[in-house]
């Protein structure tokens, strides 16, 4: 018996019990259904972006096993703005970008404090550049 | 109960609470803690000495401080990359009880390949290189080992940070890095409880957009304890972050920045002040 108690134990906590917790899943962003959707590590499809360009992304979350969950932006660009009611995220790209590094991550970590599981998205970010500015010399 | 100790040590090894959540929510000083460990070098050359620092948050200070290298055997070319090289104490040796710490290692083995052949073995060869300069320490030839400061409060606590350095049996003409490279941490001097208090860092390494690590004794970080550059002000890099102080705080309350640098991006810089919060 006790080794059964054991067992279960482990199982649960590694996610392959009978009833496991499970990371929280992005389903949807901007109403597509993503093919893949995103459970433990995943990237969403990259976007360039020009300075002054407003970029919406709006999410849709899936997490039945736990009692809810948070979404952090680790590193949050400038001029990021996040609406945690309506899981949606907006970016208004600023005039100047001193950063050559654009992209960002997407924390979803739930509330289950015995067995905390998270789910990172990784958004590829980049500028684009107007041809016009690189000369040949 | 072996089947349940054994299980309680098999949670512990497959929890998913790992890097990402604890790099970017790990940040209260609830516990003692070695946030960062800087060296002015990157490779201590032959006969080179090396200053090493390290920041210790804490409640009260801690009743002693070791600084302690792992992995490296003298005479030998070793490679470390695990911090739980410390919890061999046969691979363990103190090299300082006290924090700034100078370290001159013991020599390492010139047993090298030479540095045309290593070089040609990995890289296409440069024409346009100066051959007649002094070449870069090799990395062959280097021991890479970890450098640790651990802290150790009357009450039994301990806290550990630890940071990778190499150790090369050639000549160093690396040049000993700035440590005090600018940081100025503007934090309201005051403030009450239940306030959100803006809080910003601005760094003298405009190219550095990553790694600014936010540490505080309570409260919580709306931008998380991980931040980047928001914009630079006149050739200086600025980042910030808002924090939220906790209803019935009152007391004084600590605010941490780490500058993480890296082998490529320099080094490894902090700021601590401390904000008065009354009820």
């Amino acid at each position: 018996m006790k080794w059964t108690i054991g067992f279960m134990m482990v199982c649960s906590a590694c996610g392959t019990g009978l009833l496991p917790n499970k990371a929280p899943q992005v389903t949807h962003v901007n109403g597509t259904q993503l093919q893949m959707p995103i459970r433990g590590y995943g990237q969403l499809p990259g976007a360039f972006v020009t300075p002054g360009q407003t970029l919406i992304f709006q999410f849709e979350i899936n997490e039945p096993s736990s009692p809810g969950y948070d979404v952090y932006w680790p590193e949050p660009l400038p001029g990021w703005h996040w609406e945690a009611e309506t899981l949606t995220a907006t970016w208004t790209v600023p005039d100047v970008i001193v950063d050559y590094d654009l992209s960002t991550s997407m924390l979803i970590v739930d509330r289950d404090k015995t067995d905390p599981r998270f789910t990172q998205v990784y958004i590829p970010l980049e500028q684009l550049y107007d041809e016009d500015e690189f000369v040949d010399e | 109960m072996r089947a349940l100790l054994t299980s309680l040590v098999a949670l512990s090894a497959c929890s998913q609470w790992d890097a990402p959540v604890v790099r970017a929510l790990d940040y209260r000083i609830d516990r003692p803690r070695v946030v960062a460990v800087q060296t002015d070098l990157e490779q201590i050359g032959r006969g080179q000495s090396v200053l090493i620092d390290g920041l210790i948050l804490s409640d009260t200070p801690p009743q002693s401080v070791q600084v302690l290298v792992c992995g490296f055997v003298e005479g030998q070319r070793t490679r470390v990359g695990d911090a739980r090289c410390f919890q061999n104490d046969e691979l363990v040796q103190q090299i300082a009880t006290a924090l700034p710490a100078i370290w001159t290692p013991p020599e390492i083995s010139g047993d090298c390949p030479d540095f045309n052949d290593a070089f040609t073995d990995t890289f296409q060869p440069n024409t346009e290189v100066d051959n007649t300069a002094p070449p870069p320490l090799v990395r062959l030839c280097a021991a890479d080992v970890l450098l640790a400061v651990r802290a150790t409060w009357a009450d039994g606590r301990t806290a550990m940070g630890s940071t990778h350095i190499e150790i090369a049996s050639e000549d160093g003409p690396t040049p000993p890095r700035e440590l005090r490279l600018p940081l100025q941490l503007r934090v309201p001097p005051t403030a009450s409880a239940g306030d959100e208090v803006a809080l910003e860092a601005v760094f003298g390494d405009p190219t550095r957009s990553r790694g600014y690590q936010w540490y505080v004794s309570d409260g919580e970080l709306l931008k998380t304890g991980l931040t980047r550059i928001q914009r630079l002000e006149d050739e200086y890099a600025l980042t910030d972050n808002i924090l939220r102080i906790p209803d019935d705080y009152s007391g004084p309350l600590t605010v941490a920045l780490v500058a993480n640098g890296s082998y490529f991006s320099g080094q490894t810089v902090w700021r601590t002040a401390v904000i008065e919060v009354t009820p």
